[in-house]
């Protein structure tokens, strides 16, 4: 089966365990975790993960399956990367920098 | 709204009973004494059962939820109480019952100290619940059971772990509750657009299969589905969860799918034209090999859950909803066609399996008994009136060939998990959800002491469960494995068993033991129109076979009749 890289957005409410359960869909798929960013976003509470993976299409979408189904997660979507320039702008936009 | 102060624990009782919770089953210790004290000043309002183990607790608070559509509730302490859970809130969530389960924990200044007691109930728990809290602080109490419970019973429904800290049990907070509503389903363009694509398909149909799965007993579809199947004529098969969600003697039903399933409708899956999943999840169990599964059909999968869509199968037509609101719209739109020869081949396939495996079994009265007689038997003299709740492998298969069923919800059986040990602690729940309904357990000498202790637990309440011991000294279904497939190496498969008529004795429950075919009737009747507990061994054939079987990872179009194939 071909494998790439996958990027997942998610968009999870600020709870403690939450970021477990997410990598926990991680674990259920089988799928391994290459880069993994969390940071608050402008709007309180509300959180969102950055994940980078190397798998199949369909082990991917899965995984996104199994992530929009926990409670505290708002949406989460897979990206290529090339698709993430044109989404960029707009994750960054959301998030809150503090330098 | 009044609001009151109230200690954390009083707070927590309080939310069980706004959310209509009467009945709960749990066992006490260290962490989770508050709570328990606090119990204490609910008789007449909380039914509390104490069981023997937490998983018994689990697994009764299981079969009241599957028995009367309710959310189950169990309490257990910290550490061990919780980590006892485990196997039954996975069971819950493989079987997607709904089940509110409250741990307690240590003191919250004291987590993550190894204290006395102290297991990381939370982070054990994630894979297996729906969702999970810890509740550090009594403000939370009633925001977080109200969510508890609505997560539980909304979507597909599931397990929820609530880990309640010492300190927020016996912390003041002031009371006032508000139930929490979620997801509901509405009709949509989408949904309506692929309603009529799928009335089409099905009006079109030649071969049409329905296989309804738990989701239409769970949404309350069950009258439903027997109507769209009636006006389209369209034969509605069961999966093993799916199981009397349409009554056995309704003329279009066409039996269970799966690996032990009928043969008609194993062989209509693989000749039908469309296939219609309802409320199911074409797991490995009801599909064999899926590359080989429903080879000539299109596949319409309708389903709450949008993780379980193309997962296994890939749906030609997939609808996103629940079952209820799917069959109501198809109803007005599926159209009644003959389907003679479709409805001929159903019949062959019936009468084959009744002359080649049913009336084989059933005739022979004067060997040793097989489990077919004792669940046909049960079956007549219960009249399709029990809930018959059953333990995991041959016994459970068995029943659920064998019994007949007027009503939905009265087939209660650890599906996904195949959790031995499930059948005696669920059907004390299930005895206590419909008290006025004959339950009965139907198990193994393996399942039954798997959670034997829950005896004890019938005994202290005086639960009027019937237990029907099938005794045939085997772990059977690994034995039967181990015939076909392991060249007869019964690999510590055999039981020497204790003498349960003492045990019963023991326990204060009236019991019968049967070895010949003659004595089943009078014994049945015995049992069944006893009041209160009793348990009837049958000592049944050491080496007997489940058939039909789909061999593992085989399609079903090779399902064997008997070990010569």
């Amino acid at each position: 089966m071909e494998t790439k890289e996958f990027i997942v957005i998610v968009y999870a409410y600020n709870q403690i365990g939450v970021l477990n359960r997410i990598t926990n869909a991680y674990i259920k798929g089988n799928v391994n975790i290459e880069k993994l960013n969390v940071a608050e976003t402008s709007e309180q509470g509300i959180s969102l993960a950055v994940i980078s993976a190397v798998t199949s299409e369909e082990a991917i979408r899965r995984v996104v399956n199994l992530l929009n189904n926990i409670i505290d997660v708002i949406e989460a979507r897979f990206y290529e990367p090339e698709d993430m320039l044109y989404k960029e702008l707009g994750i960054y936009r959301n998030l809150k920098i503090t330098v | 709204m009044e609001k009151r102060e109230v200690k954390g624990a009083e707070a927590l009782l309080l939310s069980l009973l706004e959310e209509g919770v009467d009945t709960l089953f749990g066992y006490p210790g260290g962490a989770i004494m508050p709570l328990y004290d606090e119990l204490y000043n609910f008789e007449g309002r909380l039914n509390h059962i104490l069981v023997r183990h937490e998983q018994g607790a689990v697994h009764a608070a299981e079969g009241y939820a599957r028995a009367t559509g309710k959310v189950g509730v169990c309490f257990a302490t910290a550490g061990p109480g919780a980590t006892n859970m485990v196997t039954g809130i996975t069971d819950a969530m493989m079987d997607s019952t709904p089940l509110v389960c409250i741990t307690a924990q240590v003191t919250a200044d004291m987590l993550g100290k190894d204290f006395f007691q102290e297991a990381d109930t939370i982070s054990i728990t994630i894979p297996i619940t729906k969702w999970s809290y810890q509740i550090t602080k009594a403000s939370e109490v009633m925001s977080v059971i109200a969510k508890a419970f609505a997560v539980a019973r909304s979507g597909r429904p599931g397990p929820v772990l609530i880990s309640f800290t010492k300190n927020a049990q016996t912390e003041l907070t002031e009371y006032s509750y508000s139930k929490q509503k979620r997801h509901t389903y509405h009709k949509t363009h989408t949904i309506e657009e692929a309603i009529r694509s799928a009335a089409e398909m099905i009006n079109s149909s030649e071969r049409p299969l329905i296989v309804a799965g738990q989701g239409v007993i769970q949404s309350g579809a069950e009258s439903l589905l027997a109507s769209v199947a009636e006006r389209g004529n369209l034969p509605v098969a069961t999966t093993l969860l799916g199981i009397s969600s349409i009554p056995s003697d309704h003329p279009l039903f066409a039996g269970n799918v799966g690996m032990h399933g009928n043969l008609a409708p194993n062989l209509m899956t693989q000749e039908c034209d469309l296939l219609i999943g309802i409320g199911m999840r074409f797991s490995d169990r009801v599909t064999g090999d899926t590359k080989l599964y429903a080879p000539k059909a299109k596949v319409i999968h309708i389903e709450l859950d949008k993780a379980e869509i193309n997962k296994n199968i890939k749906a030609d037509l997939p609808i996103h909803t629940d079952a209820k609101l799917a069959l109501e719209m198809l109803s007005e739109r599926v159209i009644y066609r003959d389907r003679v020869s479709w409805f001929e081949f159903a019949d062959r396939c019936r009468k084959r399996e009744e002359v080649e495996v049913v009336e084989k079994l059933l005739s022979d009265t004067d060997g040793e008994l097989s489990m077919a007689q004792v669940i046909d038997k049960v079956a007549a003299a219960g009249k399709g009136e029990a809930v018959i709740v059953t333990d995991v492998g041959q016994n459970q298969m068995m029943a659920a060939r064998y019994s007949k069923f007027k009503h939905s919800r009265s087939m209660i059986t650890s599906g996904g998990l195949g959790t031995m040990g499930f059948g005696l602690p669920a059907a004390i729940g299930a005895k206590l959800g419909v008290p006025h309904k004959e339950v009965v357990a139907v198990t193994g000498d393996g399942g039954l002491q798997m959670s034997i202790q829950e005896l004890g637990t019938i005994m202290q309440s005086d639960i009027g469960v019937k237990i029907l011991l099938l005794n045939n000294s085997y772990l059977g279904m690994v034995r039967q494995w181990q015939e076909l497939f392991f060249k007869h190496r019964y690999s510590f498969t055999e039981m020497v068993n204790p003498d349960f008529h003492k045990i019963a004795e023991a326990y204060k429950i009236p019991s019968a033991k049967v070895t010949h075919y003659d004595e089943l009737d009078s014994a049945i009747s015995l049992m069944m129109s006893h009041k209160g507990p009793y348990l009837l061994e049958v000592v049944v054939r050491n080496e007997e076979n489940v058939f039909p079987m789909v061999p593992p990872g085989a399609s079903l179009s090779n399902l064997i009749l008997d070990e010569k194939q």
